[in-house]
């Protein structure tokens, strides 16, 4: 009898979650994780950190998600060579930072100083943030993004200096 | 704030603005490299006093994990006595006043949402409201005894509750009537519920992503046992439009006070400017949350471009209204401080000088007792990264 059940509660299982409003969750295909396995597996692998903080609703998350997310070269780079995290602005679930505070995802905000989402953080495995990017941005922007941290140039220069420099 | 520390010494003493003179604020807990103190119960209802004793509540990890505290001032004291509580890691415990110098505690910890009584004899025993779960609040009504709200997961959502707690005479706690804040399931998360009673009513309030974002919900009753369906205290507009993106803008974490009769006010972060960070947004009942007021903006102008965080409120029976949070506007972060003015609408902003000033203070909690002064709690964060847990009495000017 239950196995007769089982793929009916899946067929059912994924229809909830396939039609649920999952609204400016974190794009689908990439392994998004949350912060604490984040940065301890960052450290042990020697990755930088992105962290995609959105908000539950947020228009200008969904529109990068749908428009430049869907990229496969951006699916790649930022699968293979970072870790991935995703903070719900919002949220109330614990974090620890580098410093072994322990504080929730809405209170990251006001450490970050976020005044809109999304907003992008690059960190390096250490958890030392390098680059803050408020807004939609297209996928040469991530691009660009991307060699600014793995191409080391966060150590002698700012972002919007390297960005003017001619990348 | 940036000012230099001898000019903030000669503001803080002759400006005691017009609303507040400030005592010297004092340490609560005994400051500690790597130790972080923090504030955040649900409503930031950290800070009550009943017939003169002040109780405040927060979490820090000197232990080397998370533990919640209580400390009481008894009236004529010098100081506060601490007093630990919680199973194993504890997490935003709250607190509210119950006549007679006594006070009802709320927390999360590894047994699921728990609750007791407090006194200056200690804290009497627990007993556990929801096997998981947290966000508590506690409200005493003089008409409806001790009343709880919660939110515990349920299936794939977080759904709001509440409870009352009968109080027994030798200091006991037993559940009565514990009933979801909506009795259709949820089909979304239902988070940070706050409850308050006012003369006749009972009211809720919390965050509620049903319409696809989070939009502030009440729910409030005239009788202590019948509740209204739950609709919209927040007028955040939700987009239903199909194709267009997103499904509005947010709106967090609800507190409720009462504020004398059936006044009660209900104060959250608002993201409707969405181009500056959340605002601090109020609206205001004159029949105890059974009907809301317009949504009105709390704050004045010049924190309109920067974003605020850690919205509290306090009231009296006199009428006063006092709103709370934390903000940059002066290049580093500062409390500051607004209040209903006699004859309506929100004063320009103050920050209190002991929240106020070089390195950050924020997360700000607060209360008001009947004479209309004000107890202020904060956490001060040196250069260093180590916090401070800070309290400070505003006494209203004459």
């Amino acid at each position: 009898m239950r196995l007769i059940l089982l793929p009916r509660a899946l067929a059912l299982l994924a229809m909830v979650l396939a039609f649920s409003p999952a609204w400016a969750d974190p794009p689908k295909g990439y392994p998004f994780t949350d912060f604490d396995t984040a940065l301890r597996h960052a450290r042990a692998d020697h990755k930088p950190i992105f962290l995609y903080f959105g908000r539950y609703g947020c228009a200008w998350c969904d529109h990068t998600n749908r428009v430049t997310f869907v990229n496969p070269d951006i699916r790649r780079i930022y699968s293979d060579n970072y870790e991935l995290v995703y903070v719900d602005a919002e949220g109330g679930k614990r974090l620890t930072l580098p410093s072994g505070e322990r504080i929730t995802e809405a209170d990251l905000g006001s450490r970050l100083g976020a005044f809109a989402t999304p907003l992008f953080v690059y960190m390096t495995p250490e958890g030392r943030i390098v680059a803050k990017v408020p807004g939609f941005k297209t996928v040469q922007d991530f691009k660009d993004f991307d060699r600014y941290v793995r191409g080391g140039y966060y150590k002698t220069q700012t972002l919007a200096q390297f960005l003017e420099g001619g990348k | 704030m940036r000012q230099s520390p001898v000019l903030a010494l000669i503001f803080w003493a002759a400006a005691a603005h017009a609303q507040w003179e400030w005592g010297a604020p004092v340490d609560l807990a005994v400051p500690r490299a790597g130790v972080f103190h923090h504030v955040e119960a649900s409503g930031r209802r950290n800070v009550a006093v009943s017939a003169g004793t002040v109780a405040v509540t927060w979490e820090d990890n000197r232990t080397g994990s998370p533990h919640c505290y209580l400390a009481l001032k008894a009236p004529d004291a010098n100081g506060f006595r601490e007093y630990g509580f919680g199973q194993g890691e504890c997490y935003e415990p709250g607190v509210a006043a119950i006549p007679g110098g006594r006070f009802a505690l709320i927390w999360e910890d590894t047994h699921g949402v728990g609750a007791a009584l407090a006194d200056a004899g200690g804290i009497g025993p627990a007993i556990a409201l929801a096997p998981r779960g947290g966000e508590g609040s506690l409200a005493w009504s003089g008409k409806y005894g001790l009343h709880a709200a919660w939110s515990s997961p349920e299936g794939r959502w977080r759904r709001v509750w509440r409870a009352g707690l009968e109080i027994h005479p030798d200091g006991a706690l037993t559940v009565t009537d514990k009933r979801p804040a909506d009795a259709v399931p949820p089909v979304d998360d239902q988070l940070y519920p706050v409850v308050a009673a006012t003369a006749t009513t009972l009211a809720m309030a919390w965050e509620d992503r049903r319409n696809g974002h989070t939009v502030i919900y009440g729910s409030a009753s005239g009788d202590g046992r019948t509740w209204t369906p739950p609709a919209r205290i927040s007028t955040n507009r939700t987009v239903r439009v199909q194709g267009v993106l997103g499904r509005g803008l947010g709106a967090m974490r609800p507190t409720l006070v009462p504020y004398g009769g059936n006044r009660l006010a209900a104060v959250w972060l608002d993201k409707r400017d969405f181009l500056s960070g959340y605002d601090v947004f109020a609206a205001l009942s004159e029949n105890g949350g059974l009907a809301w007021g317009a949504n009105v903006k709390a704050q004045d102008s010049f924190g309109d471009n920067i974003a605020q965080w850690h919205a509290t409120a306090a009231g009296d029976s006199r009428g006063d209204l006092a709103i709370a949070w934390d903000d940059n506007r002066d290049g580093t972060p500062d409390v500051w401080l607004t209040w209903l003015k006699p004859g309506g609408g929100f004063a320009d902003n103050v920050a209190p000088p002991p929240a106020a000033g070089p390195g950050s203070q924020t997360d700000p909690a607060m209360t008001m007792d009947d004479a209309g002064r004000l107890y202020l709690v904060w956490v001060e964060r040196g250069a260093d990264g180590a916090t401070r847990l800070r309290f400070a009495v505003g006494r209203p000017s004459p």
